[in-house]
């Protein structure tokens, strides 16, 4: 993976569509004109009245427009645009992807180019949700002769614009930051520039700086609960067949297959000193975990209700429900991966978009980019059958559980012996400035989820608040303590809902 | 719900996080935007102390600061020319100025020239905006290099009124060569003008018929 410097290759003058190939785009100033008008009236009046003293008034207006006509902009102002290379709170590029379909442009190979706004450029939030990281771009800016100052205005969706006058010797590099809390994919700024020199403007010109695609940015969570069933004869857990690298199972007359490396001498001298039986010492085999984090993508909601309906803007600064959906499938992803488990992601919004369970550091970054990839895409089709998982998998279920398409999937995987933790990932509410109707609508909405989320948990399903990243780690860890113990008849499992005793454990073996 | 939510309309942006451009020692755009406003009411006691003046320079200050783009600084130069055409010639030998005429004079040249400079930076500045200290240096540089041609004038024509003169006290002997020299001056000048003029006029009616770019609309916004 490289991480060769953005500003290594210059980017192409791009996003003129007005500038001309010389210096007629450049317009006198009215206020040039004018000036120059009042000199002349007052340089020839007092000529011709022989006043000297109110000649002399003009002559610094005409000589300044005089000057204008010799001194003309002898070219275009260029604006090249683009994601400065590091910054405050991001990381430096770590690849650069060719844009998916529908995002525009032609998907140029190569780094360090987001001028033509036609490629995603990946970089990864290092702040959490909370603090926010900034997202900088580099302009490099081209005057030419006697034009000397440029007038530049940042846009970014959801921020503020900015406008500054800068002083451009020929060539300059200013760099544009903006905070950002959300992830995925984003537009990082339109510079909008204008040259101003020698008594002349330049037409207007814009300049695209790409989009940007914010991967989340995981949490570390030190323990996570286990699926009921292990898989595989390898992996960092303990699995409770008998196998070979686990902890001592049982000691057992040696029977035919046992290995004569097994066998216990010590025990079989005690227990049969005559050497009519071996004793073997067998243990637990080992296994890997296989989850499966299935994001709900369909909604994208922000703190504030207002903004449900779709018709207002969600601010800039607030973290919506799929930047808490991607943070918190970030974290598991990176937890299991990191103890050699296999990870999948599964997306309710779309289903082309899965990535297989895998292992290992390469399965991380897919699983991010698919995780930074994700959107609301319309309206979503009817699904006819949930999402193949593979068996004895955990599963986990990211949702705002506004509606019941994900309830009733994660108590369907529940019901056919799946652990199910459903993850809550809808942001904490503002519920400052709403309106009567408002108000009414949301009390509606939260009765009915609270009633969804009691009977995920009723059906045997765990369910966990993400906007509270603290309480949920503890959450999670408590549930691994739990997954992580050897089970007893009547002891409750992971992922049975609190009236479920450990009846329904007792058959089952890993 | 949101389903395919995509950021739309807006909300009051009193409170939105705002967009940072990195500058080399800015200074704020509504400094920029009272400078011109400020050299106008500067002028007031160069032209004279009376009500009129002071009040007109006001008013002219604030017509300025609101819209620098338009012809108001222009006008206030022609105002300012007009004004020291009905007084006493500030140049004349052994005047009423004791003196110090000369220097008014100087500084108006120098007020008023800076009025026209600093509205034609302030008509590219947005309140909001900031502008760095080395384009208001570059607009001073302009400034002094122009100053430095028309205060020379100034003081040659106060040489040559002293030569001139010195036979003559108060009679103006010698005025009619450099007033045939002004007026050949003008006329050359004017068909520079006439020039100009018939390209900007050419420029602003290709632009009126084009409409403003989506671009251009941005910045006229901001700007007011």
């Amino acid at each position: 993976m490289s991480t060769a410097p953005l500003g290594s290759r210059p980017g192409p003058a791009t996003g003129h569509r007005e500038a001309a190939a010389d210096g007629r785009e450049w317009v006198v100033d009215a206020g040039q004109v004018w000036a120059m008008g009042a000199g002349l009236v007052l340089l020839v009046v007092g000529a011709l009245l022989g006043r000297p003293d109110a000649a002399l008034l003009g002559v610094p207006a005409v000589l300044g427009s005089a000057w204008t006509l010799v001194s003309r902009p002898g070219g275009r102002v260029r604006v090249d645009a683009r994601l400065a290379p590091s910054s405050d709170g991001l990381h430096a590029l770590r690849e650069a992807a060719p844009a998916p379909e529908g995002a525009g442009g032609s998907g140029v190979a190569g780094h360090g180019d987001v001028s033509r706004g036609d490629r995603l450029e990946t970089v990864t939030a290092v702040q959490t949700l909370v603090a926010g990281g900034s997202l900088v771009a580099r302009l490099d800016l081209h005057a030419p002769p006697g034009a000397g100052t440029v007038r530049v205005r940042a846009i970014r969706p959801g921020h503020r614009a900015a406008e500054a006058v800068v002083h451009v010797p020929l060539v300059r590099r200013v760099d544009v930051t903006a905070t950002s809390v959300r992830t995925g994919a984003q537009p990082l700024f339109v510079v909008v520039h204008q040259g101003i020199g020698a008594g002349r403007r330049s037409q207007p010109g814009r300049e695209d700086a790409g989009t940007v695609l914010v991967l989340p940015k995981p949490r570390r969570v030190a323990r996570l609960p286990l699926p009921g069933r292990l898989r595989g004869l390898t992996g960092q857990h303990e699995s409770r067949r008998p196998g070979s690298g686990g902890e001592l199972r049982d000691v057992h007359p040696f029977q035919p297959g046992d290995s004569p490396r097994r066998v216990d001498w010590k025990v079989t001298a005690r227990r049969s000193p005559r050497l009519e039986e071996l004793y073997v010492r067998r243990t637990m085999a080992l296994g890997e975990a296989v989850v499966t984090v299935v994001v709900d993508s369909r909604d994208d909601v922000g703190p504030d209700p207002a903004t449900w309906s779709g018709y207002h803007a969600i601010r800039a600064d607030d973290a919506t429900s799929l930047d808490i959906a991607r943070q918190a499938a970030a974290s598991l992803a990176q937890g299991y991966l990191a103890t050699g488990d296999r990870v999948g992601i599964e997306d309710l919004g779309v289903r082309r978009r899965a990535v297989r369970p895998g292992t290992g550091r390469r399965q991380l970054d897919r699983v991010l980019q698919q995780l930074a990839a994700l959107r609301p895409e319309g309206e979503p089709p009817d699904r006819l059958r949930p999402p193949r998982v593979a068996a004895g998998a955990l599963i986990y279920v990211l949702s705002t559980f506004l509606d019941p398409e994900a309830a009733v999937l994660a108590r369907g995987w529940r019901r056919v012996g799946h652990t199910v933790v459903a993850v809550d990932v809808l942001p904490r509410l503002r519920l400052r400035g709403l309106d009567r109707r408002h108000r009414i609508a949301l009390r509606m909405v939260r009765l009915e989820r609270q009633d969804r989320l009691a009977e995920l948990e009723a059906s045997g399903v765990e369910v966990v608040r993400w906007v509270d990243e603290e309480a949920a780690t503890a959450h999670l860890q408590r549930l691994s303590r739990l997954s992580h113990r050897r089970p007893v008849a009547g002891t409750r499992e992971v992922g049975a809902g609190h009236q479920v005793a450990g009846r329904r454990t007792a058959g089952r073996s890993r | 719900m949101n389903r395919g939510a995509s950021i739309r309309g807006g909300r009051s942006s009193t409170r939105l996080p705002r967009v940072e451009i990195a500058l080399v020692r800015p200074v704020p755009g509504a400094l920029v935007r009272l400078l011109p406003g400020l050299f106008v009411l500067l002028c007031a006691p160069l032209v004279g102390a009376d009500v009129w003046t002071v009040g007109g320079a006001g008013a002219a200050a604030v017509l300025v600061v609101r819209r620098p783009a338009s012809p108001v600084a222009a006008v206030v130069s022609l105002l300012v020319g007009l004004v020291v055409l009905a007084g006493d010639d500030l140049l004349a030998v052994g005047g009423s100025g004791d003196g110090r005429s000369g220097w008014r004079l100087a500084g108006l040249l120098l007020t008023v020239h800076l009025v026209l400079r600093t509205a034609e930076l302030a008509s590219h500045v947005a309140w909001r905006a900031r502008v760095e200290l080395s384009v208001l240096g570059r607009v001073l540089g302009g400034v002094l290099a122009v100053q430095a041609v028309a205060q020379t004038v100034l003081l040659s024509v106060l040489v040559v009124r002293s030569v001139t003169d010195a036979g003559e006290p108060g009679a103006g002997a010698g005025q009619e060569w450099l007033r045939a020299v002004a007026v050949g001056g003008a006329v050359v000048i004017s068909l520079l003008a006439w020039r100009l003029g018939g390209h900007i006029l050419r420029t602003r009616r290709r632009d009126a018929e084009r409409g403003p770019s989506d671009h251009e609309r941005l910045f006229r916004w901001h700007i007011g």
